[in-house]
């Protein structure tokens, strides 16, 4: 057992004297390509709860008649939550609309009625959802308008597509290259060595002692890599967040931490297994 | 000691067809091919590395085919020069020569520096024990190659090509060494298609051809 292991740190220490310009410079390439798929993760991750968030946003103002009491108010407003797909409901009162509107357009509200009534801002999951709430809620007694505002949904179908474009064509351009660059990396630190693996097994070594300083060697970089270029990726995450105004809509540095975390956790734990597989000798 | 019965290997084109060897306890015998393809094959086998599709090898009575992996304990009896070197890049020259004691014997560090520098000292190395690779010469490379097939003092010994990068008179050495050795009981085994050996020593000779081996 000693034996193996004093083996095992000799073949490691000779292996890493001899190539330490190899292993440094993939080393240092395997913590950038860890920095860019961090950042190309992160992107993905952002656009994705931003499209959750923005589908979650269906909008339809629900205009109730001028005669309906403050207890049927709370009425309707019970009734509309109660069905599928609400997020949110947000109830306007027709004083502080028109008092919004006139602030809005500049004017004095004095001496001018009041044409407004008073009004819910419904929120939904989906145009599916709307359609429905707005069929349901124009029955509802008290209510005299269900209005959707069809350019906005338009708008925001559009915007949730190109989100989804995004994403794949982020998937493909980045993350594929990154996956390939860093298993290409992996496997030429071993394919570089064919030689003397070669040699050691016409000598009579095992296979599997051949190669377990190899496997040793690319499992400790590719997982050190891994936590260095997500360390480095998270302290610029939270840099560029609280430094550049107006990024308020992208994920915190905690939960990017978080995601990034799970990710390198899943792909360190699987990678010495896949790299059994990438590590091929002539025989 | 090494015996080839009936040996097909597994290629759609066997490269070995029905191939028959058998070289006694002691005997010194040579190899002349056609194919190196074929002696390779033949190599491979030996090491262990190759199955054949029919037929069996046998090396001091065991057949190698009973094996499920490869036997160190037959691995141990085995010395054998390679064409191509086969030396570790990594290692130095000490390391390299001895690298098969390392592996299939569990001697101290100490004795095996010892048993290394003393072989190396036989073969003209000593003075570069600590050199790496790249520092030798192809002279000194095959010297280091010849070194580290006879340091397990084994039964048996191949020697692929061993005259390659030596001068003349090194070549004539070489050979009246491994004579000696045959004379102490060692089976060697030689391919080559070098004509000066074949008139240097006296032994068994063979010609490797289509996949088959004849005598000469």
């Amino acid at each position: 057992m000693f034996k193996k292991i004093n083996q095992m740190n000799t073949e490691i220490n000779e292996l890493i004297q001899k190539n330490i310009t190899y292993y440094t410079l993939s080393f240092t390439t395997l913590i950038f390509a860890f920095l860019f798929f961090n950042i190309s993760v992160i992107s993905v991750y952002n656009i994705y709860q931003s499209n959750k968030a923005l589908s979650k946003s269906y909008t339809l103002n629900v205009y109730m008649n001028n005669n309906v009491s403050q207890n049927s108010i709370e009425k309707i407003e019970k009734n509309i939550l109660t069905l599928n797909g609400i997020e949110q409901i947000g109830y306007l009162n027709k004083e502080l609309a028109f008092k919004k509107l006139a602030d809005q357009l500049g004017l004095s509200n004095r001496g001018i009625g009041n044409p407004l009534l008073n009004s819910f801002i419904v929120k939904t999951k989906g145009e599916e959802n709307l359609n429905n709430a707005k069929v349901i809620i124009d029955e509802i007694d008290g209510v005299k308008e269900v209005v959707i505002n069809q350019k906005s949904i338009t708008t925001l179908d559009e915007k949730i597509k190109r989100n989804n474009k995004l994403i794949i064509g982020l998937l493909i351009i980045t993350l594929l290259p990154i996956k390939i660059m860093i298993f290409n990396i992996m496997h030429s630190s071993v394919v570089s060595q064919n030689h003397d693996i070669e040699a050691k097994f016409y000598l009579g070594m095992e296979k599997r002692e051949i190669l377990r300083p190899y496997y040793f060697i690319n499992n400790i970089k590719f997982i050190s890599a891994a936590i260095i270029g997500s360390l480095i990726f998270l302290n610029l995450y939270e840099f560029i967040q609280s430094q550049i105004v107006g990024l308020n809509y992208i994920v915190s540095t905690i939960q990017a931490g978080i995601v990034v975390g799970i990710i390198i956790i899943i792909v360190s734990l699987v990678f010495p297994f896949l790299s059994f597989n990438l590590v091929k000798v002539k025989r | 000691m090494l015996k080839f019965k009936n040996i097909t290997t597994n290629e759609k084109k066997p490269s070995l067809n029905n191939l028959n060897l058998n070289v006694l306890n002691g005997k010194f015998a040579l190899l002349n091919y056609k194919s190196k393809t074929e002696k390779n094959k033949m190599i491979d086998l030996i090491c262990q590395l190759d199955t054949p599709k029919s037929g069996g090898v046998m090396i001091g009575g065991k057949n190698l085919s009973k094996f499920n992996c490869r036997s160190k304990v037959i691995q141990k009896r085995i010395g054998i020069c390679f064409e191509d070197f086969k030396l570790i890049q990594t290692k130095n020259v000490l390391a390299n020569v001895t690298f098969p004691l390392k592996i299939h014997t569990k001697l101290p560090p100490k004795k095996l520096i010892e048993a290394g520098e003393k072989q190396l000292k036989n073969f003209g190395l000593l003075d570069k024990k600590n050199n790496f690779l790249t520092t030798l010469n192809l002279q000194e490379k095959q010297r280091l190659n010849i070194a580290r097939s006879l340091i397990l003092d084994p039964e048996l010994i191949i020697l692929d090509n061993p005259q390659i990068h030596l001068k003349a008179e090194e070549i004539e050495s070489l050979m009246k060494y491994f004579q000696d050795l045959n004379k102490k009981g060692k089976t060697i085994v030689i391919f080559t298609n070098n004509k000066k050996i074949e008139n240097m020593i006296n032994c068994d000779k063979y010609i490797l051809e289509k996949g088959a081996i004849s005598n000469v």
